[in-house]
């Protein structure tokens, strides 16, 4: 089979046509989705995704754990405005000695600052210089302290999540208060600000710092944020509590501080990382989807992807400090997903059109279909071999004309209705699978009549006819009933077919279109299964690789007598149990016969009483791309085999006849002449002479008569055999059977016989049925005998033998009837309907105990 | 002098009538059988010379009717075949059952003549 099925590869140019196909959509497979993710990343840069980002971050920037506070808030409470002027420089004091790192003034002190050896930092306003990218402070310098920028980065959307690291001051890098305080080097740019519900940042009122209440707090290593009263106001929305102004300002950059000086504040990943991990993941995606259909992946790869960009993100994150551009990487899977399906959905459709079409090309290309003009031409014959004696075909316009498109033996003028007023009716009946009785719209008619609606979306057509003798429900009613239903069928599969041809109907779903075309091939295809099964010959239809693909009912016969199972045997499998070929032969056969095309015959195994060749059928090279297959047929000979048997038996016959009359009027032709015979004996051997050419007439006549006479089918010809040989030929076809059941035959007939009147086959199949019979009967050791006499004018086969059958249950077993009998007694029972009509007769009898038999009388001639 | 006494065993009436003439003609007496079985029957009545036997027949066969009158182990006549089915020389199962000449039909009645004379001098001269 292996030859066979590299035999069937596709011509060069649809290969071709094939691998372009494939190469264009392998590279859309990977163009799509880079360009998708391409998309993505512009409106990544363009900040489109900027707040969902800011908000994915809220939900990281308020979980994890907290750490010990570096920073710590002190309040410059009334009680602490109300010291007096040293009150700063106490202050100052008090936080040098306690080990503060850091101070950090947020606003003016509004007092000299004195030298503690701690560096202070003076949170102060920049404004940014008009038409620049430049900050500067308008303020003064402050003696002794480090002036920083004390601006809050511009909330998003209402939340404030990030502040500045540091502005740009022209040359320098105006550090922000935040990056001052906590000591680390000012870039310019902004970070996102962590703050862990967990996270406590400790507030301490100024006044009692310098009462020194608090002498025991352990400020070691911490830095203090110094913050007047109103910059401990609720002030802002942050990712803690996005919806509500909850936090101060100074919680909010004393948290910016703690992540500053422990390393977790975190900034949005660059532009070029960005760009990087979208590709990336659309690179990713392309290959996911490149061999797969996105329909069944959607799901799971969109999810995985989503798992993983999520858990990239919060590594990122919590590890790098690194805010990923999430949504627009979140978004690529379910995008990409979603375009290929698209394309997917796409190609599909047209593939389903492409198919759809080519199906109905194949299915339709000579029935009405092809051309919808021609449809309603096949109304008329329809209904007259329905039996319908009148019918109107009429065809409502679209400007609501009535046209009549057929008749039989009517008119429009027939019917007894105003047209524009029918018309209307008509539009209303559009669409209508049942039908209307319509006796009154046409009077004149004077039988039953029913209007119908049988057109498609094409052409508006109704069908007027008047119900056949017998009514709706006669059988030539339900004939016109099934016709028109046919029609409304075939006009709205045409209708389906069509539609993406119509303007208004072009964006409709393929399904209608697809489904009329399959229900159209399916109906086609069933029908000619139908066809093809009435068949008396035996077919079947292979693909040229050998795959069974039909098989008609003949030839399911045929397989099951061959004990082969049609839909699952191989072409060599099937031919070989078929034929007696080996598989060596007839691989060699069929890959001559595939290559260069054509037919083959190969004698077949008998199977029943019909002898058959096995014709094998390729189609030529030329039609190899189109006819992929191999058919073969199961062509009866017993035909051909009986007209040469009868050929040969009438010409013996006719020689052996013959020659005894012509040797009867050379005698009398001779005595004749013979001047010792007497005259008195002239006449009577003249007589003779005629008696004999008579007799010679008479036989031929007889034979022609049995020829051609009553029986027309060569098989049920009967004609002069030779009886011993028939018997002889079953004898020896039921020599093994005997043997193996050890049972001796009796055989008792003359050396020579005459011409017995049968059809040899159907004789020697019963004679070999009852030998069978008899034979399987007959206890181990015991004889059966067989007895052919001939006597003047009949012949006698006589079979007898076994244990014996009950005469009742022999006569049931013959007498079943075609249908029911089984076996030989099937055989035997055709083979006496067959007797009767060669003038011949069967009888039998038969008693348990005492054996049965059978004795068969034909005719005897010559 | 009694003349040989011919037994034509044929079961084809006419073809045996007239073959009784023209052997009857030659001055033999003739009698005819319609088969092996009545053939057999006239010749346990005895007095017969030669016997002139067709092949085909009901009842008996003329091989049949050859084995049998074998079986018996009497004195036989000699015997001609004339059949349709029979060839034009004796075959030795034939010779071995008695058949002296034998001949297809139709047959020329020279032959038959010129045979049935050389079939009784040769049965003359066995019995001498």
């Amino acid at each position: 089979m292996a030859s066979l099925g590299s035999l069937a590869l596709p011509k060069k140019v649809t290969a071709s046509r094939g691998a372009r196909v494939l190469t264009r959509e392998r590279f859309a497979s990977v163009l799509m989705p880079m360009i998708t993710v391409v998309l993505l990343g512009i409106l990544h840069q363009a900040q489109v995704f900027r707040d969902i980002d800011g908000r994915i971050f809220d939900r990281f920037a308020v979980v994890g754990s907290a750490t010990a506070p570096t920073v710590v808030v002190v309040e410059r409470d009334p009680d602490f405005a109300a010291m007096g002027a040293e009150r700063f420089a106490t202050l100052d004091r008090v936080l040098a000695g306690s080990g503060i790192e850091r101070i950090g003034y947020l606003g003016s002190r509004d007092a000299p600052r004195l030298g503690t050896g701690v560096p202070v930092i003076v949170g102060r306003n920049a404004d940014r210089v008009p038409l620049s990218g430049r900050w500067r402070f308008d303020s003064a310098a402050e003696p002794g302290a480090l002036k920083a920028a004390s601006n809050l980065a511009p909330s998003e959307y209402g939340i404030q999540r990030s502040q500045y690291r540091g502005l740009s001051g022209g040359e320098i890098i105006m550090p922000s208060f935040e990056a001052a305080l906590a000591g680390v080097e000012s870039s310019e740019g902004e970070f996102l600000v962590r703050m862990p519900r967990a996270q406590s940042i400790p507030v301490i009122p100024a006044s009692q710092l310098v009462a020194g209440d608090l002498s025991g707090a352990d400020l070691a290593g911490t830095v203090a944020l110094i913050a007047r009263p109103a910059a401990l106001e609720p002030t802002l929305a942050t990712p803690r509590d996005p919806d509500m102004r909850t936090m101060s300002e100074a919680i909010f950059r004393a948290h910016a501080v703690h992540d500053l000086r422990t390393g977790r504040q975190v900034v949005r990943a660059a532009a070029w990382n960005s760009w990087i991990l979208l590709l990336a993941v659309g690179l990713a995606l392309a290959i996911a989807y490149r061999r797969s259909d996105p329909k069944q992946l959607i799901l799971r790869v969109s999810i995985i992807a989503s798992v993983l960009i999520a858990a990239g993100g919060w590594l990122a994150l919590e590890f790098a400090g690194r805010l990923l551009p999430l949504t627009s990487l979140l978004l690529a899977p379910w995008i990409i997903a979603i375009q290929r399906i698209l394309i997917r959905e796409r190609r599909q459709d047209n593939r389903l059109e492409q198919v759809a079409a080519r199906a109905v090309q194949n299915s339709v290309h000579r029935s009405a279909l092809r051309e919808g003009a021609r449809l309603p031409q096949f109304v008329d014959p329809t209904a007259r071999i329905a039996g319908v004696e009148k019918s109107l075909l009429i065809e409502l316009t679209r400007t609501g004309e009535l046209q009549l498109v057929s008749a039989i033996d009517a008119k429009l003028d027939d019917i007894a209705m105003d047209f524009a007023e029918l018309a209307k009716e008509l539009a209303k009946m559009r669409g209508r699978q049942v039908g209307f009785d319509a006796a009154a719209l046409v009077p004149g008619w004077g039988c039953e009549a029913r209007l119908t609606w049988i057109g498609g979306a094409e052409r508006i057509l109704f069908w007027l006819y008047a119900v056949p003798p017998g009514g709706r429900s006669g059988k030539r009613g339900q004939l016109v009933r099934a016709a028109a239903a046919s029609f409304r069928e075939l006009f709205r599969w045409r209708g389906d077919l069509n539609a993406r041809e119509r303007q208004e109907e072009r964006y409709l779903p393929i399904d209608e279109k697809v489904a009329s075309a399959v229900s159209l091939v399916s109906r086609e295809s069933d029908q000619v299964r139908r066809g093809f099964d009435t068949i008396d010959t035996a077919v079947m239809i292979f693909h040229l690789i050998g795959s069974p693909l039909h098989a008609n009912r003949a030839m399911e016969e045929l397989y099951r007598e061959a004990e082969i199972a049609v839909n699952e045997t191989p072409l060599v499998d099937a031919i070989v149990a078929l034929t007696r070929l080996d598989v060596v032969r007839v691989e060699a056969l069929l890959q001559e016969l595939v290559f260069r095309g054509g037919e083959m015959r190969l004698p077949m195994r008998q199977f029943g009483p019909v002898e058959r060749i096995l014709r094998v059928a390729a189609p030529d090279s030329m039609a190899r791309g189109m006819d992929r297959v191999i058919v073969i047929e199961a062509v009866d000979i017993t035909e051909l085999h009986a007209a040469a048997d009868l050929r040969q038996s009438v010409g013996l016959f006719i020689d052996l006849q013959l020659r005894n009359d012509l040797e009867a009027i050379l005698l009398a032709a001779d005595l004749a002449r013979d001047p010792r015979v007497g005259a008195e004996k002239i006449g009577p051997i003249v007589g003779r002479i005629g008696e004999a050419a008579r007799r010679a007439t008479g036989r031929l006549d007889e034979v022609a008569e049995l020829v051609r006479g009553e029986n027309e089918e060569l098989v049920e010809a009967c004609y002069p055999v030779d009886a011993r040989a028939l018997v002889l030929q079953t004898l020896e076809k039921t020599a093994e059977m005997a043997e193996e059941l050890e049972v001796a035959i009796d055989v008792q007939m003359p050396a020579m016989s005459g011409f017995t009147i049968a059809e040899p086959r159907a004789l020697g199949d019963m004679l070999e049925a009852m030998l069978r019979v008899v034979v399987a009967d007959t206890p181990q050791g015991e004889t059966v005998t067989v007895r052919l006499e001939e006597k003047n004018s009949e012949t006698q086969v006589h079979i007898a033998g076994g244990f014996g059958i009950g005469f009742g249950r022999l006569v049931y077993l013959l007498t079943k009837g075609e249908d029911q009998s089984v076996g030989e007694y099937r055989q035997i029972n055709r083979g006496i309907v067959r007797t009767a009509k060669w003038g011949g007769s069967v009888s039998y009898w038969g008693r348990e105990a005492k054996g049965f038999g059978f004795n068969v009388k034909l005719r005897r001639i010559g | 002098m009694t003349m040989p006494h011919i037994l034509i065993v044929d079961d084809d009436e006419i073809l045996a009538s007239l073959l009784q003439i023209t052997l009857e003609v030659e001055g033999y007496e003739v009698s005819t059988a319609p088969d092996g079985e009545a053939a057999l029957a006239r010749l346990a009545e005895g007095g017969i010379d030669l016997v002139v036997l067709d092949l085909v027949m009901p009842k008996m066969d003329g091989v049949r009717f050859l084995r049998v009158l074998n079986e018996q182990g009497k004195a036989r006549p000699p015997v001609i075949v004339i059949s349709s089915t029979a060839g034009n020389t004796v075959s030795d199962e034939f010779r071995a059952l008695g058949v002296v000449a034998i001949a297809r039909k139709p047959v020329e009645p020279s032959w038959l003549v010129e045979n049935v004379a050389g079939a009784l001098g040769q049965g003359a001269a066995n019995a001498g």
